[in-house]
């Protein structure tokens, strides 16, 4: 996919016109009637193929915006993956699955999205249940054992809008019925010629329809985890505090005025300990002054009798640099580093 | 924030031993790493998931991490990388849900080797840049050089951009005497202000939730 269609989540809702031809097709039985689009984006396709039947709408959708804006439109959304999301096997009539033209992303085995949508949710639709699938004609090639096996009645039609044709968008249509032995050899034959031949026909509005049974009122449950809360939680979690000191500066500032005047004792604690950073002097001398502690560790060997003893010394020494408002720089160490301890101006060429 | 799924990547660990095959994977929300070798990775979970993962990193095993645009790497943390745990508490969840940062030993001595890597660097988080180099690398400094000395830097190429997650990390490098020369030559060219009065140097404070938001934050401005 695209990284603009993956911005947008493969967001491509059905055309208006192509929703109305479909709707055509589809004959609601009296009664309760409850429905499902698993990437019901904003809902307008559901309302469209649902209009004027009694129907319980369900949906899921990944975008949180369009995913309130199908909530506020009736329909029991779920917000979030869809393979998180279960249902009671056989607890709706209709499905309507318009799903990511796309490929999932894994270690192995990458299969279509389109496929993996309809094997996470054929089993939702009740025996008789309607199918009603819209994607890339070549994109239905994957599915064919699994439709074959589990509908039938199947038809395909072409979609004749031009954002449908740009996507060279078919609609596919099927009855749930499980399919078996030569059946299910002559619905997977029936399904291949219909699939690949070159002139499908074009969907008009006036084909037999199907009827789509009725059915109690059920629940579709999220099992995953819910992210955008994560997200803002996690920033609280004690293991980004344990992590601060390697990744945020740290903080050298002693605030407030001492009660007594400080001794020169006090004034070489805070100093070492960096407390005392800041700027000094006057005139030329005018500098800036930072302290810091470093850490060395110097290994030496004693030899004794038959063994060698390998000590570490671990020692901490204060580190003071300066820089003049002229640009020299001066560091002062605990011991002179051959050449490197005198003061650096840019003009002898240190800087 | 809405939409957590389009800033979060994926950590996948696989592991085969005689008939036992494992297989885990988890929800990353900050990754920081270069090449083959990760720094820093935050990621969240089950108990047995997130435990697995801890163990596989001191073991020294490699995972594969997927990257916001799909792309994916084979990554480790090499010897020494330590684990930090906490733990997230969800509304209506019995059990909470673990949360594991593991980090490289070259990130947790940052600042050392000539090399200082930044969370995230981006124009909104520049002062926050400048003030961890100056922090670890023990510079006298004032905030106001940010501007001036990282934009040298990046035309120097001395701030390479890493692999992330969640954030824009980067690796800015030299030395304190490399930086200090720098500073120098730039005062002396009255390229920097120097702070009128004398008195401590005032730096703002950062929090890492600050440090986070701002990612997160000019991640949503862009979508």
């Amino acid at each position: 996919m695209r990284n603009v269609a993956r911005i947008k989540l493969g967001y491509y809702p059905l055309p208006h016109e192509e929703a109305k031809r479909l709707r055509k097709l589809l004959e609601f039985s009296a009664g309760t009637t409850s429905v499902v689009d698993p990437c019901v984006g904003t809902g307008v396709a559901l309302h469209q193929l649902t209009e004027r039947a009694e129907t319980q709408k369900y949906g899921v959708e990944l975008d949180a915006n369009r995913a309130a804006a199908a909530a506020a439109s009736g329909i029991a959304t779920i917000q979030g993956d869809l393979f998180n999301a279960v249902a009671k096997g056989e607890s709706f009539s209709f499905l309507y699955l318009n799903p990511p033209y796309d490929s999932e992303i894994g270690s192995m085995d990458n299969k279509r999205m389109e496929f993996l949508f309809l094997e996470h949710t054929y089993r939702w639709l009740v025996e008789g249940g309607i199918l009603l699938m819209v994607v890339p004609q070549e994109r239905l090639h994957s599915s064919i054992p699994l439709l074959a096996e589990n509908f039938t009645d199947l038809r395909v039609f072409r979609l004749t809008d031009p954002e449908s044709e740009r996507f060279d968008q078919v609609a596919l249509f099927g009855v749930r019925k499980r399919m078996r032995g030569q059946d299910y050899s002559r619905n997977r034959a029936g399904l291949h010629e219909m699939v690949w031949r070159r002139d499908i026909p074009m969907l008009q509005g006036n084909e037999t329809p199907y009827r789509v049974p009725a059915s109690a009122p059920t629940r579709l449950v999220y099992r995953g985890l819910p992210l955008d809360q994560i997200e803002d939680l996690i920033a609280q979690s004690c293991a980004w505090k344990q992590i601060e000191a390697p990744l945020l500066p740290k903080e050298e500032m002693a605030g407030g005025r001492p009660i007594t005047p400080l001794h020169a004792g006090h004034v070489g604690l805070l100093c070492t300990a960096g407390l005392l950073n800041g700027v000094f002097g006057k005139g030329d001398d005018r500098h800036i002054a930072r302290w810091r502690s470093v850490k060395s560790v110097t290994v030496f060997e004693v030899k004794e009798k038959g063994y060698t003893e390998v000590h570490k010394r671990e020692q901490f020494t204060n580190e003071l640099a300066l820089i003049y408002e002229d640009g020299r720089t001066l560091v002062l160490r605990d011991k002179k580093r051959e050449g490197g301890d005198a003061e650096r101006t840019f003009a002898d060429g240190a800087a | 924030m809405q939409n957590a799924h389009l800033r979060m990547g994926r950590l996948e660990y696989r592991r085969s031993i005689g008939k036992t095959d494992t297989r885990i994977s988890v929800h990353v929300d900050r990754y920081v790493g270069e090449g083959a070798d990760a720094y820093l990775i935050s990621l969240f979970g089950g108990d047995a998931e997130v435990g697995a993962i801890t163990a596989a990193v001191y073991e020294k095993h490699t995972f594969t991490v997927t990257f916001l645009d799909g792309s994916q790497k084979v990554v480790g943390f090499g010897p020494d990388a330590i684990c930090y745990r906490g733990s997230i508490n969800l509304q209506g969840r019995k059990q909470a849900l673990r949360h594991l940062i593991a980090v490289s030993t070259s990130l947790h001595a940052n600042g050392s080797a000539g090399r200082t890597f930044i969370l995230h660097l981006g124009p909104d988080t520049r002062e926050l840049a400048w003030a961890t180099l100056v922090s670890f690398l023990g510079l006298p400094a004032d905030p106001r050089w940010s501007g001036p000395i990282l934009e040298a830097m990046w035309a120097e190429k001395k701030i390479q951009l890493l692999d992330g997650i969640g954030c824009t990390p980067a690796a800015i490098h030299g030395t304190r005497d490399d930086l200090l020369a720098r500073l120098g030559q730039a005062l002396s060219l009255g390229l920097l202000p120097f702070p009128e009065k004398n008195g401590p140097v005032l730096w703002p404070k950062y929090t890492i939730g600050q440090a986070l938001k701002a990612f997160s934050l000019s991640m949503t401005s862009d979508i």
